[in-house]
C-alpha cells in the first residue's frame, strides 16, 4: 500500500452535538425559523447599507468623498454604542469572515479533533479581531459636524451647483425626522410612511432590530452566566449552600418580575440599554440556576462522576469538565426562550416609556403609535416583535425536541 | 395533610420577610433620591427653609435612617469634626459631591450628633465651633411621634407629646445665631448649649442594651416593618394620604381583572388542550396549535393596543368603551346595570389579559394529556370496556391536568405583573397603574406597598396551588 | 346446532395481521397468526421480545394504538362473533366483561389518582346491573380471593401505597371481577420477583379451576409454560412457528427455533457449562426476511427457505411451519454444546446440519 492512495475521510461516530444538530435539521419548521433568525441578524448588521441619510458617494465639486463610510463610527451620528458595535461588526466582521470561511473549508477533511481545534482557533481569532477593532473605534471616538446631506444637496442644487450623490435605497436617518413630512401614509418613498416627527417608520424598524437582538442576546448571556454559576454552586455543594440558594430563588420568583424591573428602571436616571440588560438579568437568572442545579443533583451521583472522583480529579475539574457539558443542552434551550422573553420585556419597558428613550426600540415606536393612533406605528413594530419572538420560540422548541431522546426521528 | 398545610403556611412568613428585605434593599440602593421631584431640591444652593423642609420630609419617611443596621451611636467628636470640615469646606477644598454628602449626613444623623457636637464646642478652630453651633440647632430637634395609629387615647397622648416636642424644638430653633454674630455671642451660645446638654445628657448617652436596640431597630427597615405589623404602609409622598387606603381601593379592580382572567383562561384552555390532544395529528389540531402559538408570541401591549384602537376608535367596530373600569356618571345605577356596565368595559382588557395565559395553558394542557394518553393505565381503562369519553375525561384528564395546576403558581406573579400593561393601556385605575404612576412620581412608600402587596398575593397563590396539587395527586406525601 | 356450538372453540384467531404504519415504513408486527383457545383451557404464547406476542393479545380486543397500528386482515372469532368487525359499542360490552386483560406492568397499569376500590368497581358498575354497595362487596370479595390481606382497608388505598405483587393481584381481581370467559394475561409475572411469580400463577390456576375460563398466557418463560399451559403456540417474527400440546412441544420440539428456545433454558445446561444462546437477534419488523423468517438465524436453513414454509400437521394438534423440521425419529438432535463451543465458537453448531433433502 502506498501512501498516495487518496484516503476517504474517516468514518466517525457522531458526537453528541452532531446527533442533536442532526435531529434539529430534521425539524423543518425549526430549521426555517433558524434561517429566519439568521436573516434578522444579517439585517441588524448590514442595515446601514439599506438605510442611511449619508450618501455612499458624494461629490459637490470639491472632490469625491464617502460620508456614509465616515459616518459609520461617528459619535455624533450614531450616538449609540450598539450602533457603533454593529457597524464594527459590519465592516470588520465581514473582513474577518473571509479567512474563517477559508479555514472552515480547508478543515473539512480533517479528523474531528484537529478540525474542531482549527475551527475554534479561527473563530476565536476573528472574535478577537472584531473586539480589538471595536476597542480601537471607541478609542478613536470620531466626531463630525452634523450635516444633513439630502438638504445640503437640495440647497446646493438650488444654487445651480452640480452635485453627484449616491444614497442607500432608503435615504433617511432613524433619528432625525423631516418636520414637513409628518404622518405620511405608506408610499414608494416611505414604505411604511412616517411618524409624528417625520421619521421614516421602516428605517426605524430596521434599526430597532439591532436594539432588540442586542438586548436579547446580551441580557441572556449575562443571566445565563450568573444563573449557571449560582446553580452549579448550589447543585455541587448541596446542603446548606443549596438550601440558602433555593430560598433566594423562591423569593425572587415570588416577586412579580415586571413590577420590579419597571421600578428599578424608573429609578435610574439616564438609563441606557445596558442598564436594561442588567436589570433583566438580575431578575431572570433563576431559570438557568434552577435548571443547572437540577442537572447537577441528577448527575452528581452518576457513576462517571464517582469515577472522576476516584481517579482523583479535583472538584472544580469535575464540575466544569464532567458535569457542566451535560447540563448545557437544557440551558441552551432555556437561553433561546430567554432571548424571546428578554426582547418582550424590553419592548414592554420601552412601550411604557421606561426604556432607553434615545434608541429606536420597537416598543417605543408602538407606544408612539398608541398615543398618535397611527396604524402603521402600531402594526409594524408589533409584527416585528411577534416575528422575532415567534422565530426564537420555534427554534427553542426545535432544540428542545432535538435534545429529547424520546422524540428522536 | 394538616401538618403539611401548617408547615407550608408557616413557611410563608420567612419568605415574605425575605421578599420585603430584598425589595427594600433594591429600592433603597437604587440611585435617585426620593422626593427629589416633589419640590424639595438638593445641594447647598438651596436656602435654609428648603433644607429644613427636606430634612423634615426625610425624617417623616425615615429616610434619614440607615437602611439595615445603625452604628451611629459610635459617632465621636472626630467624626463630627470631619463632617463639619467637609460640609462647610473649612480651610480646604472639598469637592461638591463630598460637601453634599457631608451636609446630608449632618442633617440625617440627628440626635446621634448632639454629644460629639457639644464636645466640639471646645474645639481649637473657631470656624468649627461656629458650625458646630449651627449643626446643634438641627441635631437637637426631636422627631415627632406617630399620632395616626392606635386607639383614641394613644393618639391623644401622641398629639400631646408632639406639642411638647414642637415647643422644645421651637426654643432650640431660636438659638440659631444670625450670620453677623460676634465672638461674644458665639461664646454665650456655646455656654448655653453646654448647660442644655448637661440637663439632657442621659438622652444622648447610650447603654449597651440601647446600643443593641439602636443597631437593629433604629433603621429604615425596622421602622418600615414596625409599621407593616400595624398594616401601615406609610403615607404617600405625593398626596400625603395613607398608602394602605389607596391600595385597597385599587386592589378591587386588579383582583376582579386577574381572577376573571385566570378563571376564563383555565376554563377555555383545558377543553381546548384536551380536544387538541385527543385529535392529535389531525388538521384541526395543527390549526389549533398554530393559533395558540401565535397568541403565545404576541406581546400583550400589542394585542391590547390593537384591540383598543380597533374596537373603540375604528369606524365600523367602535362597540366598546375606550377604557376605564366603569362609566363615570353621577346617575345611580342598579346592581344589574352596574354589572353590565363593568362587564362591557372589561371585555377587551380581559380578552387581552387572557390571551397569553390561555395560550400557555392550552399548550401545557395538550402536552399533559398527550403524555397521559399513552400511559398504561389508559389502556387498562379501555380494556375494562369504558367508552372513550369516560377514558379521556375520567382517567386521562385528571392526571394530565396536574402539571397545569402547578403552573398556576408560576403564572400568578406574571399575571399580577402583566396588569401594569393592561391597566395602562385600558386606563383601569388598578394596582398596576398605581405602580406605574407611583414610580414615575418616585412615591417610595406607594411603590414599596404595591411591590409587597403583589408579592404577597403571588405568594398566597403559589401556596394555594401547592396545596391543591397535594389534594389532586395522592402520590404527594405530606411529611 | 348445539353440537356445533360446543365444538366451536371459545376463541378462534384466524390469520390475524396487525401492521404498524410509521414514518420509517410498515411494520408487519403480527403477520398471519392463527390459534384457538377452548373453554377452561390455557394456551401459552411464547417467543422472544418483539416477536408480536403482545400485539397479538392487544389486537384481540382492538387495544392497539391506532394510528399507527391497524388490523389489516384476519378474524378474531369469539364465540363465533368476529371482534375485528364488531361495532365499537358492542365491542366495549365484550371488553372487561367476556374478555379481560392483565397487563405486563402492574406498576403503571393502575391509575395513580384513584383508589384501587374505585378502579375495580368501575368495571363492575359498567357491566353488571348492580348498586354501588353491591359492586363494592363484589370488589372486596375479589380482593380477598386474590389473597390481599386486610382487603377491607386496602380497598381504599391508592396504587402507590402497594407493592408490585399486590398491584398485580389487584389487576387480576379487576380482570376477574366480571367473571370473564377468557382471560388474556400478558406476561403477568415478568415484573415481579420469583416467589411472587409462583404465587400469582398458582392463583390464576385456582381461579381458572373455579370459574372455568380460558386463559391466554403470554410469556417468554418456558418454565412458566411447562407448569401452567395445556397447549403452546411458539411465535417468531409475527408468525406462528409451531403449536401443539405442551407435552408434545417440550418432548418433541420440531421447529428449529422451538428447539433453540428449549436448549436455551438454564436448567438444560450442564452444571458449570455455558448457557445456550440462539445466534443473532430477532430481525427488525422493518426488514423481516422473505419466506421463512427464521432462516437468517437457522442452522438448518437452505435455499428453499426463501419461500414461505409449509405446514406439517403432526397429529394431535401438533403443527409446525418449516421447510426442514426435525423429524420425530431424530433422537440425537442435541449436540454437546460445551464441546461444540470449544471446537469452534464462531459457527452455529447447536444442531446438526440438515441431512439431505427428503423430509416426511
Amino acid at each position: 500500500m502506498t501512501s498516495d492512495v487518496p484516503v476517504a475521510p474517516p468514518v466517525e461516530d457522531p458526537s453528541y452535538g452532531q446527533i442533536v444538530w442532526g435531529q434539529f435539521q430534521k425539524r423543518r419548521i425549526a430549521m426555517a425559523s433558524l434561517f429566519g433568525l439568521l436573516s434578522l441578524v444579517l439585517v441588524a448588521v448590514y442595515v446601514p447599507l439599506f438605510a442611511s441619510n449619508k450618501p455612499f458617494l458624494w461629490n459637490a465639486g470639491d472632490g469625491l468623498s464617502s460620508p456614509w463610510l465616515l459616518a459609520l463610527f461617528d459619535r455624533n451620528f450614531y450616538e449609540n454604542q450598539v450602533d457603533i458595535f454593529f457597524n464594527t461588526l459590519m465592516v470588520f466582521g465581514s473582513l474577518a469572515a473571509v479567512p474563517v470561511a477559508v479555514v472552515f473549508r480547508r478543515s473539512r477533511t480533517l479528523r474531528r479533533r484537529p478540525r474542531q481545534a482549527a475551527r475554534q482557533r479561527a473563530l476565536l481569532a476573528a472574535l478577537a479581531f472584531v473586539v480589538v477593532a471595536f476597542g480601537a473605534v471607541n478609542a478613536a471616538g470620531m466626531q463630525q459636524e452634523k450635516t444633513v446631506f439630502p438638504k445640503l444637496q437640495a440647497q446646493l442644487e438650488g444654487q445651480g451647483q452640480a452635485v453627484t450623490a449616491i444614497y442607500p435605497p432608503l435615504p433617511y436617518s432613524f433619528r432625525d425626522g423631516e418636520l414637513t413630512e409628518t404622518r405620511l401614509p405608506a408610499s414608494l418613498a416611505h414604505p411604511l410612511g412616517t411618524d409624528n416627527a417625520g421619521r421614516d417608520v421602516f428605517v426605524r424598524l430596521l434599526y430597532g432590530t439591532r436594539i432588540s437582538l442586542t438586548i436579547g442576546v446580551f441580557a441572556v448571556a449575562l443571566y445565563i452566566t450568573l444563573g449557571t454559576i449560582i446553580g452549579s454552586i448550589a447543585g455541587f455543594y448541596g446542603g446548606r449552600v443549596d438550601a440558602l440558594i433555593q430560598r433566594l430563588i423562591e423569593v425572587v420568583i415570588c416577586i412579580p418580575s415586571l413590577f420590579l424591573i419597571l421600578t428599578v428602571a424608573a429609578f435610574i436616571e439616564d438609563r441606557s440599554i445596558f442598564h436594561i440588560m442588567i436589570i433583566i438579568a438580575a431578575v431572570a437568572w433563576t431559570t438557568p440556576a434552577r435548571l443547572v442545579r437540577a442537572e447537577f443533583l441528577r448527575l452528581r451521583n452518576l457513576d462517571f462522576v464517582s469515577a472522576a472522583r476516584a481517579v482523583g480529579y479535583r472538584e472544580g475539574t469535575i464540575i466544569f469538565k464532567e458535569i457542566l457539558p451535560n447540563a448545557i443542552g437544557p440551558v441552551l434551550v432555556a437561553a433561546t426562550f430567554g432571548v424571546a422573553r428578554a426582547i418582550l420585556i424590553e419592548s414592554t419597558m420601552s412601550f411604557l416609556g421606561l426604556g432607553d428613550i434615545t434608541v429606536p426600540s420597537w416598543g417605543q415606536i408602538l407606544n408612539t403609535g398608541r398615543t398618535t393612533s397611527i396604524w402603521t406605528l402600531i402594526l409594524a413594530p408589533g409584527f416585528a416583535i411577534f416575528l422575532t419572538v415567534s422565530l426564537l420560540n420555534l427554534v427553542g422548541e426545535g432544540f428542545r425536541d432535538a435534545l429529547d431522546p424520546k422524540l428522536r426521528r | 395533610m394538616l401538618q403539611y398545610t401548617v408547615k407550608r403556611i408557616l413557611l410563608v412568613i420567612p419568605t415574605f420577610f425575605m421578599i420585603s428585605l430584598l425589595i427594600f434593599l433594591v429600592l433603597n440602593i437604587a440611585p435617585g433620591r426620593p422626593g427629589a421631584t416633589g419640590g424639595a431640591g438638593q445641594g447647598e444652593s438651596q436656602n435654609q427653609e428648603q433644607q429644613e423642609s427636606y430634612r423634615i420630609f426625610k425624617e417623616q419617611f425615615n429616610l434619614d435612617k440607615p437602611i439595615l443596621v445603625n452604628t451611629r451611636y459610635t459617632l465621636d467628636a472626630d467624626d463630627a469634626r470631619e463632617l463639619l470640615v467637609t460640609a462647610y469646606s473649612i480651610g480646604g477644598q472639598a469637592s461638591a459631591k463630598d460637601r453634599i454628602a457631608a451636609s446630608d449626613a449632618l442633617s440625617e444623623y440627628g440626635a446621634y450628633l448632639v454629644r460629639p457636637l457639644v464636645e466640639l464646642l471646645d474645639d481649637a478652630d473657631p470656624a468649627v465651633r461656629r458650625k458646630a453651633l449651627d449643626a446643634l440647632v438641627v441635631a437637637g430637634q426631636q422627631p415627632f411621634e406617630n399620632d395616626r395609629r392606635g386607639d383614641d387615647d394613644a393618639r391623644a397622648a401622641a398629639r400631646d407629646a408632639n406639642k411638647r416636642i414642637a415647643a422644645e424644638n421651637q426654643t432650640l430653633k431660636e438659638r440659631r445665631l444670625s450670620a453677623d454674630a460676634d465672638d461674644a455671642d458665639i461664646e454665650a451660645a456655646a455656654e448655653a448649649w453646654k448647660a442644655w446638654y448637661l440637663g439632657h445628657e442621659d438622652r444622648y448617652t447610650y447603654t449597651l442594651s440601647e446600643q443593641v436596640e439602636i443597631f437593629f431597630l433604629d433603621t429604615r427597615f425596622a421602622k418600615y416593618w414596625g409599621n407593616l405589623l400595624h398594616l401601615d404602609f406609610g403615607v404617600s409622598t405625593v398626596d400625603r394620604r395613607p398608602v394602605m387606603e389607596t391600595l385597597l381601593g385599587k386592589l378591587k379592580y386588579s383582583l376582579t381583572l386577574s381572577t376573571l382572567a385566570i378563571i376564563i383562561a383555565y376554563s377555555v384552555a383545558v377543553p381546548i388542550g384536551i380536544f387538541s390532544a385527543v385529535r392529535q395529528g389531525t388538521r384541526l389540531d395543527a390549526a389549533i396549535t398554530v393559533g395558540l402559538f401565535v397568541m403565545y408570541s404576541l406581546p400583550t401591549f400589542f394585542t391590547g393596543t390593537v384591540l383598543l384602537k380597533l374596537f373603540t376608535e375604528g369606524d365600523p367596530f367602535a362597540v366598546f368603551p375606550t377604557g376605564d373600569f366603569q362609566t363615570m356618571t353621577s346617575d345611580p345605577m342598579t346592581t344589574w346595570t352596574l354589572t353590565k356596565d363593568i362587564a362591557w368595559h372589561l371585555v377587551l382588557p380581559i380578552a387581552t389579559y387572557t390571551s397569553v395565559a390561555l395560550a400557555a395553558l392550552s399548550r401545557y394542557a395538550r402536552s399533559g394529556v398527550i403524555d397521559v394518553i399513552r400511559a398504561d393505565y389508559i389502556r387498562t381503562a379501555r380494556a375494562k370496556g369504558l367508552s372513550e369519553p369516560v377514558v379521556i375525561l375520567k382517567h386521562a384528564v385528571r392526571n394530565g391536568m396536574i402539571p397545569i395546576l402547578t403552573l398556576l403558581g408560576g403564572l400568578l406573579p406574571s399575571l399580577v405583573a402583566g396588569s401594569v400593561v393592561i391597566e395602562v393601556v385600558f386606563n383601569i385605575p388598578g394596582m398596576g397603574q398605581y405602580l406605574y404612576s407611583s414610580i414615575n412620581l418616585r412615591d417610595y412608600n406607594a411603590v414599596m406597598a404595591v411591590l409587597l402587596a403583589s408579592s404577597f398575593l403571588a405568594l398566597i397563590g403559589i401556596l394555594l396551588s401547592d396545596l391543591s396539587y397535594a389534594l389532586v395527586d395522592p402520590r404527594i406525601s405530606f411529611d | 346446532m348445539t353440537d356445533a356450538r360446543a365444538r366451536r372453540p371459545l376463541l378462534d384467531v384466524v390469520d390475524l395481521r396487525t401492521h404498524f404504519f410509521t414514518d420509517a415504513g410498515v411494520l408487519p408486527s403480527v403477520d398471519g397468526v392463527s390459534f384457538t383457545i377452548d373453554r377452561g383451557e390455557t394456551l401459552g404464547i411464547v417467543g422472544e421480545s418483539g416477536c408480536g406476542k403482545s400485539v397479538t393479545a392487544m389486537s384481540i380486543l382492538r387495544l392497539i394504538p391506532q394510528p399507527p397500528g391497524r388490523i389489516v386482515g384476519g378474524q378474531v372469532l369469539f364465540e363465533g362473533v368476529d371482534l375485528t368487525t364488531l361495532p365499537e359499542p358492542e365491542l366495549r360490552k365484550v371488553r372487561g366483561n367476556d374478555i379481560s386483560v392483565i397487563f405486563q406492568e402492574p406498576m403503571t397499569s393502575l391509575n395513580p389518582v384513584y383508589t384501587i376500590g374505585d378502579q375495580i368497581m368501575e368495571a363492575i358498575l359498567l357491566h353488571q346491573q348492580v348498586e354501588e354497595d353491591t359492586a363494592r362487596a363484589i370488589a372486596l370479595d375479589m380482593l380477598e380471593r386474590v389473597g390481599i390481606p386486610a382487603a377491607a382497608t386496602r380497598i381504599d388505598e391508592y396504587p402507590h401505597q402497594m407493592s408490585g405483587g399486590m398491584k398485580q393481584r389487584v389487576m387480576i381481581a379487576m380482570a376477574l371481577s366480571c367473571k370473564p370467559k377468557l382471560l388474556i394475561a400478558d406476561e403477568p409475572t415478568t415484573a415481579l420477583d420469583v416467589t411472587i411469580q409462583a404465587q400469582i400463577l398458582e392463583l390464576l390456576k385456582e381461579l381458572q379451576a373455579a370459574e372455568g375460563m380460558g386463559i391466554m398466557l403470554i410469556t417468554h418463560d418456558l418454565g412458566v409454560v411447562a407448569e401452567t399451559c395445556d397447549r403452546v403456540a411458539v411465535l417468531y417474527a409475527g408468525q406462528v412457528a409451531e403449536t401443539g400440546a405442551t407435552a408434545d412441544i417440550f418432548d418433541r420440539p420440531t421447529h428449529p427455533y422451538t428447539l433453540g428456545l428449549m436448549q436455551s433454558l438454564p436448567d438444560r445446561a450442564p452444571p458449570g457449562g455455558r448457557l445456550f444462546t440462539i445466534d443473532g437477534m430477532v430481525p427488525s419488523p422493518l426488514d423481516f426476511p422473505t419466506g421463512c423468517r427464521f432462516r437468517t438465524r437457522c442452522p438448518r436453513a437452505s435455499g428453499t427457505c426463501a419461500v414461505p414454509p409449509p405446514l406439517h400437521d403432526l397429529g394431535g394438534g401438533h403443527r409446525v411451519w418449516c421447510h426442514h423440521p426435525l423429524s420425530a425419529d431424530e433422537p440425537g438432535e442435541l449436540v454437546d454444546r460445551n464441546e461444540a463451543v470449544e471446537d469452534d465458537g464462531t459457527s452455529p453448531t447447536w444442531m446438526e446440519p440438515p441431512r439431505g433433502g427428503g423430509q416426511p
